[in-house]
């Protein structure tokens, strides 16, 4: 959502893996086929104001309206509906090997949780607004909401799957390429909705293990931004491991000096924009649950900036 | 100081409006104080610099032509409280701007531009500061929206976000100070942009990420905006 | 045919009655059936000015719609703008399409009914004006209010569908989603009684001889329209009620961390919400029909084709409402039948369509604005459904799903299959109730800036959807090949208003209201029964039909019509009348006495406004008060009802007699009871349906119900209050006041069942905050109140008759409907108390 894609091609049109390339294909036939059916219809209707008395008589019998209303597209939809039904079982989270990556995502209004698991579902890593993932490996994700329905799509992975409170939704996606995909809550959730975004960032493997292996160590900067952090009630909703703060409301910022993003996939992450945020959230993104910090002097702001700068 | 004299009224007639990064424009450079005019990519004004006071003016009158240009996100009128002088200037080129902003770039012309130019001849030019090419100012603009500069600062042309922690940059390039503190000068605001707190000590605004190259464009495009 | 109630059909023959007819009848039908003056302009009940204002005040909720969009679309022109903030811009896109589809697609249709039909039916008014008349004050006067609140900032902001848990009082605090729940609740009941109106009437008040292959074929589609409003819209009814006590009282039907489910709110507004959109394209469809059969001078091809899509399109389109679901999660196999289902559903529609091609094929080519709009209906909607069936695949679903795909889809859809032919026939029908026709050549142009304009906003949106831009967003981050679409989009947007502002400009010019008498004639050689000529009274005489077409094959009907020489050439008991005719083949069965103007129905309308607005601003005092009046309202209403003329038997033209006052199942009245029921017993069955769903959604809410044992006294008491119900009709010959004893008798029945069985429940230590089975509990509960409290006002309304003497012998209609609907309450009740204690049983 930040850095420039031209949105040329479309994302749907843009497959990255094997849970969306047979969808794109379908939307092809889809499109292809869509136009033709218009483009006889259209013919049709042509036929029928100026064509040769013939075939308007042809057109203007019970027999065409049967084939051309009925038969035809009987026909037609029935084999469609037949490769539907089966690229959505093979596609259906139902499909799990044991294989999978497991992550856990969390819609929130307005970000999102992100909490990876391990094979057998325990909690390893706990992150937000952002998903690594390995190139080549199927990541099935659990999507949860913990206020309203939010909805999960990062088109050019796979198709979108809805996080309903009460429920466990499961989806499959796997990028085949290294790179950085974006999606957006797909999902009227209220206020900033459309300002929701989200990154999946896909490593060779070699480079997923390096990240991973990044992770998992605690904070261990401090100084002054830290005392200010933790003394101007930033820790009441935010965790950084290692460090006292461990509020659970808002994102964990264990990490988030190497975030690509700040606010949930809307600004790019930088000491600027950092502060910038941390001064008044309110104004770049209207309506999400971070409050404004008017009462930090210039020279606290850079503290605290400074310091979660460092938490890369 | 001294009025230029008026010879300079000649001015130059090619107005760099709504160029978008890249965008390449043939202009003509003529007479004396060659003054290329930018604005953002979704306003071109006719520069009508009533009664500009500039720090090595004294009382003189810029005129200058410019083009109008009916943009949909327009704030400030053009009030023309000048002169709009007519171009004489033959042989300007200009190609439209590309990009959905549609911004236009309208030749003003007329015989009362030789008129006025006469009204005008009392009053002395300002001697203003060179300004950089017009890439380098679309660079500067789209790379002020990649890094995400309206985190702070409430920017022209800029739509979103306009954050209110610094002070709003509208109309930059005619503050005489930056951060109150060094003069408003290009290599001087290029170092700033990229490293403030080495030449401000203690400004809120940290360093950051971002190549020479990057801090210079985007000096150059504070610094072209003068309304 | 044989005869379906003993009529002769040689009787028919002796029409066109031969002489003249006698001085004075018809400027006696004048009087009877008077222009109003003043303020009866509110009083009038007469279709041909209720019509009217219907259809005038749903085009004015179109165009205000229309402008909350052109809002959207500038706000939408580039990125990150500001003309819109978030709070407002999320307000404009939810009252866009509240308003569009609730005040603005249904009525329009349901407007061109009442207007139409009792002309196309050769009926002299719908068989209820007073209801119609009711429906719409409450419509209008609600609407109007409801729309105000975004000009005070308390417009929902949720979304047209209002899902919770956005919508419920944690993340919705203020009056906004109340304004949304209360305020649709005056168009439900709108819509409920124009759907009984337009069943009734389409059925037994044809003109005689009008057997069901012989209706037009707009009748049909209003026919289905409104039995499939009377099944769809209960739910809706149900989802709305259930949310606001949930906002209100804390019931948990749709919280999950309660036991509710949200996903039961989905599958209640989907149930609805899909069947909505074929109840908004099947009248325009019926339309469309019409018009292309008179356009190319041709009958329609393919009329018992069209006729059985129509019901094929109508029964499919129930069962396809989850495919607004693909996304939730829901099985494989389960997306799987409702993508079949969807997929199916498109077929009765292309048979339409190349019906409409069919005709054209052998008529004579026209490009009159009729025809152009006709045209241009055909490419848009064909366009849109085939986007349907492309998103009805479950996995290109998954990925246009709550896209601005979606957005391009639902917008051809509905603008090629109800705005175009609403256009259509504003051309195709003005004439009728104006004394001047729009301008043909002006219409040219407007045709060409819909149409173009219409596509230029919407088919770029297919590509913004697929670019990765969902629905509902207030603003898009640059950069990300967003720009172009949207802002193509939104010049189509001005340019499809522009054409609208010319329409409205033409409409300015040229309309002139003429509801009876002095209209501009049948411009477009239409051939069936609204184009003979007619005034207030409808036309001067009910003719006899024997065709289709009937103008086309007969060429002297007009005149005879005009002279009197079929049925009712005058009034035969000095009232406003028509005839009432069988259901399949028409044949005259008694006169129907009709009303005049009253004030009631107003009173009563805009008490009921009166009292959903005070509710949702919280002004309760003011919101009882106002309901209290309009229940009296009704009540006094009703008073002036079931009065038999003196006249047992009319002559209703050529010496055939009819009585004028009928009861039991073929009475006109009957039949609304019973339609009325089936909405009652729709709501019902949601709300079971809603403790099935949250019994198996949330089983670890469920407390074991009480002993099935313990229901037996209530079973009794409510089979008692049945047979007193029944008892009440077999016994009346023997006294009015006996049958009145025992329907208060039923009543008191149903009533000490109901405590007995809330008493119950009450014990076990179920309360309806506890849980979602509580809440659903609860919520049968007070639906059987509110059956026993309507009951008890009708059961006193009867008492009150009988005790003025106006309790006819030895049958009576305020008799018989109380004991249909004492007898149905019994059954709900009986049913809620076992149903209740039958989840969960351990």
């Amino acid at each position: 959502m930040t850095s420039a894609g031209s949105g040329w091609p479309p994302a749907v049109f843009d497959p990255a893996g094997p849970y969306s390339e047979p969808v794109t294909t379908l939307a092809w036939a889809l499109l292809l086929g869509g136009t033709a059916v218009l483009l006889v219809v259209l013919a049709a209707l042509w036929a029928a104001l100026f064509g040769s008395a013939k075939l308007k008589a042809r057109l203007g019998g019970e027999r065409a309206i049967w084939i051309l209303g009925f038969a035809f597209p009987a026909v037609v939809l029935t084999g469609l509906l037949v490769w539907g039904l089966m690229l959505t079982s093979s596609l259906s989270a139902t499909r799990v090997t044991g294989q999978e990556m497991r992550v856990k995502i969390i819609g929130e209004m307005w970000w999102w949780r992100v909490h990876y698991q391990d094979a057998e579902g325990r909690e390893t890593l706990r992150d937000a607004n952002e998903l690594h993932i390995s190139v080549g490996t199927p990541v099935l994700l659990e999507l949860e909401a913990a206020d309203v329905i939010h909805s999960f799509w990062v088109p050019r992975l796979g198709g979108k799957m809805d996080m309903i409170p009460g429920r466990t939704n499961r989806l499959l996606i796997q990028a085949d390429k290294p790179g950085i995909y974006k999606g957006q809550c797909a999902e009227y959730c209220g206020g900033p909705h459309a300002l929701m975004g989200f990154i999946v960032v896909a490593h060779a493997p070699a480079d997923f293990a390096r990240w991973r292996a990044s992770r998992l160590p605690a904070s261990e900067g401090e100084g002054p931004g830290l005392s200010l952090f933790l003394s101007s009630g930033c820790a009441a909703c935010h965790t950084i491991r290692g460090t006292p703060a461990n509020g659970l409301a808002g994102p964990d910022l264990t990490h988030v000096g190497s975030r690509h993003t700040l606010g949930a996939g809307i600004l790019p992450n930088n000491p600027g924009t950092m502060t910038g945020w941390i001064a008044d959230a309110q104004a770049i993104k209207p309506g999400n649950r971070m409050p404004a910090y008017h009462q930090f002097t210039g020279e606290e702001l850079r503290a605290v900036s400074d310091y979660l700068v460092t938490l890369k | 100081m001294l009025a230029p004299p008026v010879g300079i009224i000649g001015e130059l007639a090619v107005k760099i409006a709504g160029v978008e990064a890249g965008e390449a424009r043939a202009g003509l450079a003529v007479a004396f104080a060659a003054e290329t005019m930018t604005g953002e990519a979704s306003r071109l004004g006719a520069r009508v610099a009533a009664a500009e006071r500039q720090r090595f003016a004294g009382g003189a009158k810029a005129v200058v032509m410019g083009r109008r240009v009916a943009s949909h996100q327009r704030e400030e009128e053009e009030k023309g409280s000048g002169a709009h002088l007519a171009g004489t200037i033959v042989g300007v080129r200009w190609f439209p701007k590309r990009g959905a902003r549609g911004c236009r770039m309208i030749w003003k012309g007329g015989f009362a531009g030789s008129m006025l130019l006469m009204l005008t001849a009392c009053d002395p030019a300002p001697i203003e500061p060179p300004l950089a090419d017009a890439a380098a100012i679309a660079r500067g603009k789209a790379a002020a929206a990649r890094l995400g500069c309206g985190a702070c600062h409430d920017m022209p042309g800029i739509d979103w976000p306009k954050g209110q922690v610094g002070p709003p940059l509208a109309a930059f390039g005619k503050r005489g100070l930056i951060a109150g503190q060094l003069p408003n000068d290009l290599p001087l605001l290029a170092v700033f942009i990229r490293d403030a707190p080495a030449v401000v000590p203690g400004s809120t605004m940290p360093a950051i990420p971002m190549t020479a190259r990057e801090a210079r464009d985007i000096a150059a495009w504070l610094q072209s905006l003068r309304d | 045919m044989r005869s379906e109630t003993g009529f002769d059909p040689a009787l028919y023959d002796r029409f066109p009655t031969r002489g003249s007819r006698p001085k004075g009848e018809e400027e006696e039908l004048r009087r009877i059936w008077c222009k109003p003056k003043g303020w009866e302009y509110l009083t009038v009940v007469n279709n041909n000015y209720v019509g009217i204002y219907y259809l005038g005040t749903a085009f004015l909720f179109f165009l205000t719609a229309g402008v909350l969009a052109l809002l959207m679309r500038a706000q939408l022109a580039a990125p990150m703008l500001e003309i819109l903030p978030q709070g407002t811009y999320n307000q404009v896109f939810t009252m866009h399409g509240t308003v569009m589809m609730f005040l603005f697609a249904v009525p329009a249709v349901e407007a061109a009914g009442v207007l139409l039909l009792p002309q196309m039916l050769a009926a002299r008014d719908l068989p209820f004006p007073r209801l119609s008349a009711y429906a719409f004050w409450a419509y209008a006067v609600g609407g109007l209010c409801f729309f105000a609140s975004i000009f005070v900032g308390l417009a929902p902001d949720g979304g047209w569908f209002m899902y919770p848990p956005l919508t419920s009082k944690a993340f919705s605090p203020g009056i906004n989603t109340d304004f949304w729940l209360l305020g649709i609740g005056f168009i439900e009941i709108s819509a409920i009684a124009g759907a009984i109106e337009i069943i009734v009437g389409v059925l037994r008040t044809r003109a005689p001889g009008m057997s069901l292959d012989k209706m037009p074929i707009f009748a049909w589609s209003m026919l289905v329209f409104a039995v499939m409003i009377v099944i769809a819209f209960p739910s809706i009814i149900l989802g709305t009620l259930l949310l606001e006590i949930e906002r209100a009282l804390g019931w948990p039907f749709f919280d999950a961390t309660r036991g509710g489910d949200p996903m039961l709110w989905q599958h209640l507004f989907w149930f609805f919400g899909h069947p909505e959109v074929y109840i908004i394209f099947l009248p325009a469809a019926g339309m469309m029909s019409m018009i292309v059969a008179a356009v190319a001078r041709e009958e329609l091809v393919g009329y018992r084709l069209i006729v059985l899509a129509m019901l094929a399109t109508g029964f499919i389109s129930f069962g396809v409402w989850a495919h607004h679901m693909f996304t939730t999660g829901m099985p494989p196999m389960t997306t799987g039948f409702f993508s079949a289902a969807s997929m199916a559903v498109s077929v009765p529609a292309g048979l339409q369509v190349f019906s409409w091609i069919a005709t054209l094929a052998i008529g004579k080519r026209s490009f009159n604005a009729p025809g152009l709009f006709v045209l241009g209906s055909i490419i848009i909607f064909v366009t849109g459904g085939l986007t349907g069936v492309m998103v009805a695949m479950v996995p290109f679903d998954w990925q246009a799903h709550d896209s601005y795909f979606i957005v391009a889809h639902l917008h051809y859809v509905l603008i090629g299959g109800m705005v175009f032919p609403l256009f259509a026939a504003f051309y195709y029908w003005i004439p009728m109730v104006s004394r001047r026709a729009l301008s043909e050549p002006l219409a040219k142009w407007i045709f060409g800036l819909m149409f173009s304009g219409m596509n230029i906003a919407f088919l770029p949106m297919h590509l913004a959807g697929l670019q990765g831009m969902p629905r509902r967003v207030y603003t898009y981050l640059p950069g990300q090949g967003l720009e172009l679409p949207n802002l193509i989009s939104t010049i189509g947007a001005f340019m499809l208003a522009a054409g609208v502002l010319l329409f409205l400009i033409d409409l300015a010019r040229n309309f002139r209201l003429a509801p009876g008498g002095g209209n501009a004639g049948n411009v477009y050689d239409g051939g069936t029964l609204e184009w003979l000529p007619s005034e207030l009274y409808s036309t001067r005489s009910i003719p006899v039909v024997r065709s289709r077409e009937p103008l086309r094959d007969d060429p002297k009907l007009v005149d005879d019509v005009a002279a009197g020489r079929y049925f009712l050439p005058g009034s035969a008991t000095g009232l406003r009348e028509t005839i009432v005719t069988s259901p399949l083949l028409a044949e005259p069965q008694y006169l129907q006495i009709m009303p005049g103007p009253s004030a009631w129905p107003f009173a009563a309308a805009v008490f009921t406004a009166g009292f959903f607005l005070a509710l949702t601003v919280q002004a309760y005092m003011f919101g009882w008060v106002s309901g209290v009046l309009a229940v009296a309202s009704v009540l006094r209403w009703l008073w002036e009802t079931d009065r038999p003329v003196e006249q047992a038997e009319v002559d209703i033209g050529a010496g055939i007699m009819v009585p004028t006052y009928v009861t039991g199942p073929s009475s006109h009245g009957w039949w609304a009871m019973v339609i009325l029921l089936v909405v009652m017993a729709m709501i019902f069955i949601m709300a079971l349906f809603g403790l099935a769903f949250l019994w198996s959604n949330q089983p670890g809410f469920w407390t074991p119900p009480p002993k099935i044992g313990a229901a037996l006294p209530v079973a009794l008491l409510y089979g008692s209050a049945l047979v007193a119900a029944l008892a009440a009709r077999r016994l009346l010959p023997r006294g009015a006041g006996g049958s009145a004893g025992l329907l208060l008798l039923s009543v008191l029945a149903a009533g000490v069942a109901l405590w007995l069985d809330w008493s119950n429940w009450r014990a076990s230590g179920l309360g309806p905050q506890a849980s979602g089975q509580g809440a659903t509990i609860y919520a049968l509960q007070a639906l059987q109140a509110f059956a026993v409290g309507t009951g008890l006002l009708m059961a006193a309304f009867c008492a009150a008759r009988a005790l003025r003497g106006l309790v006819s012998l030895p049958r009576n209609n305020s008799v018989d409907l109380t004991m249909l609907f004492l007898a149905y309450t019994a059954v709900q009740g009986l049913v809620a108390a076992l149903f209740g204690r039958a989840f969960g049983m351990p």
